[in-house]
């Protein structure tokens, strides 16, 4: 917590013959990133040719694979969030090779099912549900709809459909034409219910327009779609037809299999190699040291290794993997939106776990609304988080600043906007909208304060004392200096305060003309800043109005008077309602407390030019 | 109701209402393109465009609020309040659904090519809704100080209260305008993440410099208002 983890770097030497069993198992444990060979060795080359042409050949393979997944059709929005992980197969190394020596096989089989499927989709009459409503609306007016299945210069075959009732008037009608010279045949359509029947109908072609004739003048709807584009009517649907789930799950394995194969072949391009042994650089974190060296111990590697700190100056360079307690570590995903601190400076999630939910509780303050959105979470957490480590940190996230608004909601006595009475535990914020204000402005400036005292202490770690004093120290001053006048105008009204005061600033202002005089027009900056956690009271104040609009709209259908009907009615048109104010607002809430740690907070003290460490891993998902 | 009162309906649910109509509609047509291509984005892009329709319910609710209470104003200079209520929300809302549409399209136009930039421009599209929040606050604040809202035992109708409520509506309504640039700004960063995702924290630095400007509006507002004891 607070900083990076510790990292070492690994220098291995192993034969050249265990190379690939060592990537292969040390990508399964995911605990080293190996970088390219910086020491000089003798005898030693880098670049191996024959990895050069397989690493083509994957990410050409790869890109196959894409482009068949973008092209099969995705689930909704909201079936993505909430849909349970399946389980998760992991191939064997004997079922991992197989896949790869037929990639290209099993690519091009899956590529043809799918250009079948799009000229499916594209013809009018694909699926069985269009073609039987086509037939349904057709036999209303008709007495038969038809078409040719078959036509020589002798025989004709027609098949067709129509109504039981029809029946008689169509052998009647078919009998007369062709002179008895025709064959009927009738079953029971098993898509079109029992009232339709499923006809064949073969006669000699010089019958065929006569026949046409008669069946018009009692209705004849003829089908254009040709047979083979129909192919798709014995199915409930197309995707069905040419079994698309079984083509994105074969595809979908097959892309997991070529990327940890391109992973392997990556770092093996960094590794430096001579007649029998290869030699690989890299980096660890140190607590995962013991897990390389039991790796090394029990799979019999006849290796050297060497660990070493980072070297003064290389730290810049060092890649950096954040670490954090279990309740905080799905803040990161928050940090790490903006960027990876360096190696040698401090990590803000932990000060921005606490922030961000603060902030959103306080924008977001209300007992129902933080309920919904609880919910939501916790339908995310098992759907999209069941799925993905970024669902789960984001479903994470939610559930911890939606219990931030259940919190202040009781704080704030707000409920449901006002439909039910809560008692005000510390002050409302619709009815104290300047005492509010008062409050979000010393916890703005209280951030600002951590972000300064952050960003000295890495001005340190850096041992730039310059920087410290001229950008961190000196504007703290000079806030606190600010601070402690107004508070002698409009509070304390003793002169030691405007005395104080004015030292403060006086030395900050100094601080900054002997250091970088020229960020002294920042000051219009600085104070935007603090006046930017203003923010916190409007956006509170318009969600807690509307809220209390939908409440004062639904008051007079939830009273007595106007019974049951009115009551479920009322009820009805707040929850609609409030689960719009969830969906819009929390969006609203959630974008500005980002904005006042982007903005206000992370512009005091970080610099996100860190490496992210990046260690050779299976894909697991 | 007066005159005043009606014209403040207007102005709320008129100008709101046509900042919504215009956001709307530039999200819709990209997203109507955008489904026939992917149906599967259908979800994303009603997202997208569901949020140009806010204003016009901030705008819908004063109005609302104004029908059902403004009755019981009797007075021209609380009358006269109320028309700076619905003028703040209404320009307001018609800067930000501006604004909403234009980082909306921009949005949509980007997870027509990477769905997984969903979250991130949605930020960026969210933004430019600050602004008609900040016009709805001094709305409300206005509504509340002529007793619409609750009860103010300092108010007193008079010109300074009338003036100082249509001063602080018009200084939120100017630097409301920055609405239209967050727009228009966010969608230039929402491109800028097709090509460099990591440029989304960079970006929105640069993106809420030009909301800095509506900040000050709206402290001045605030400040004017708690002067004649509307707050």
């Amino acid at each position: 917590m607070f900083k990076p983890a510790k990292m070492k770097k690994v220098k291995l030497q192993l034969p050249l013959e265990q190379e690939d069993q060592f990537l292969d198992s040390i990508s399964k444990l995911g605990i080293l990133q190996v970088k390219n060979v910086e020491e000089q060795v003798p005898d030693l080359s880098i670049v191996d040719a024959n990895v050069a042409e397989e690493k083509n050949n994957l990410e050409n393979l790869i890109r196959r694979c894409d482009a068949i997944l973008n092209k099969l059709p995705k689930e909704g929005i909201f079936a993505q969030l909430v849909r349970k992980s399946n389980e998760v197969f992991t191939p064997s190394k004997e079922q991992e090779y197989e896949l790869y020596a037929n990639a290209q096989k099993i690519l091009s089989e899956a590529e043809d099912k799918l250009s079948t499927w799009e000229k499916l989709k594209k013809s009018k009459f694909a699926t069985r549900e269009q073609v039987s409503s086509k037939i349904f609306s057709l036999l209303r007016d008709n007495l038969i709809v038809i078409r040719k299945i078959k036509e020589t210069n002798h025989i004709i075959i027609l098949e067709g459909w129509i109504r039981r009732k029809n029946i008689a008037k169509l052998k009647e009608v078919v009998t007369r034409t062709t002179e008895g010279k025709c064959i009927l045949s009738l079953e029971e359509s098993k898509v079109l219910g029992k009232d339709i029947l499923r006809i064949r109908l073969a006669t000699l072609t010089s019958n065929y327009v006569a026949l046409e004739g008669a069946l018009s003048s009692y209705g004849l709807a003829k089908l254009t779609v040709e047979a083979e584009e129909e192919k798709g009517a014995e199915f409930e649907s197309v995707e069905e037809a040419i079994d698309i789930s079984s083509i994105k799950q074969k595809v979908s394995l097959l892309k997991k299999v070529l990327l940890n194969r391109l992973e392997i072949i990556k770092a093996k391009e960094k590794l430096a190699r001579s007649k029998f042994f290869v030699y690989l650089e890299g980096w660890i974190k140190e607590k995962d040291i013991s897990k390389l060296t039991s790796l090394l111990k029990d799979g019999h590697y006849d290796y050297r290794l060497s660990l070493e700190d980072p070297k003064e100056g290389e730290e810049d360079r060092v890649p950096v993997a954040l670490e954090n307690p279990p309740l905080i570590r799905s803040f990161e995903v928050v940090t790490t939106m903006f960027g990876y601190p360096k190696y040698n400076q401090i990590d803000p999630t932990p000060f921005l776990a606490i922030t961000f939910a603060l902030f959103f509780g306080l924008m977001f303050a209300d007992v129902f609304d933080g309920l919904l959105l609880l919910a939501f979470s916790l339908l995310l957490y098992h759907g999209l988080g069941s799925r993905s480590q970024g669902g789960r940190k984001l479903s994470e996230i939610l559930i911890a600043i939606s219990f931030s608004s259940i919190l202040f909601g009781f704080l704030f006595g707000e409920f449901m906007g006002g439909i039910v009475n809560l008692p005000v535990v510390w002050f409302s914020g619709f009815e104290n909208p300047m005492y509010f204000l008062e409050v979000a402005i010393v916890i703005g400036i209280t951030q600002l304060t951590i972000g300064f005292i952050i960003g000295f202490i890495n001005e340190l770690l850096r041992h730039r004392i310059k920087n410290a004093i001229g950008e961190k120290l000196s504007w703290l001053l000079l806030l606190y200096g600010i601070i402690v006048i107004l508070l002698h105008f409009y509070y304390l009204q003793n002169d030691l305060y405007l005395y104080f005061g004015s030292m403060l600033t006086i030395s900050g202002i100094f601080l900054i003309l002997i250091t970088k005089p020229m960020d002294l027009i920042e000051i219009t900056r600085m104070i935007s800043n603090v006046v930017s956690y203003a923010r916190i009271v409007a956006i509170n104040m318009s969600h807690i109005g509307i809220s209390r609009a939908f409440a004062l709209l639904a008051a007079p259908l939830l009273s007595p008077e106007s019974g049951i009907i009115g009551f479920l009615l009322g009820g009805a048109l707040l929850l609609i309602a409030h689960v719009f104010i969830v969906f819009i607002e929390s969006f609203v809430a959630f974008a500005h407390s980002l904005r006042l740690h982007f903005v206000e907070f992370f512009s005091k003290f970080f610099e996100p030019a860190g490496n992210v460490f990046m260690p050779l891993s299976v894909v697991k998902k | 109701m007066d005159i005043l009162s009606l014209f403040s309906i207007l102005s709320a649910i008129g100008l709101s209402g046509v900042g919504s109509i215009l956001g709307i509609a530039m999200t819709a047509s990209v997203s109507t393109r955008l489904i026939a291509e992917k149906p599967e984005r259908f979800g994303m892009a009603l997202v997208f465009t569901v949020l140009a329709e806010t204003p016009v319910i901030y705008g819908l609710l004063i109005s609302l609020f104004i029908i059902m209470s403004g009755s019981s104003i009797d007075n021209f200079y609380s009358s006269l309040s109320l028309l700076g209520s619905g003028i703040s929300v209404g320009v307001t809302g018609l800067f930000s659904g501006l604004g909403i549409g234009i980082a909306g399209s921009a949005a949509i136009g980007a997870i027509s090519e990477r769905d997984d930039l969903f979250g991130k421009a949605l930020v960026f599209a969210v933004l430019p809704e600050s602004i008609v929040i900040y016009g709805l606050l001094v709305s409300i604040i206005i509504m509340r100080g002529i007793g619409l809202l609750g009860v103010n035992t300092l108010y007193q109708a008079n010109s300074s209260t009338a003036y100082a409520s249509l001063i602080s509506s018009a200084v939120v309504c100017i630097t409301g305008g920055s609405g239209y640039y967050l727009g228009k700004t966010g969608a230039k960063a929402i491109s800028s993440l097709l090509k460099d995702e990591d440029s989304f924290g960079k970006s929105i630095v640069f993106v809420v410099l030009i909301e800095g400007i509506a900040i000050y509006g709206l402290l001045v507002a605030i400040l004017l208002l708690k002067g004649v004891n509307m707050l």
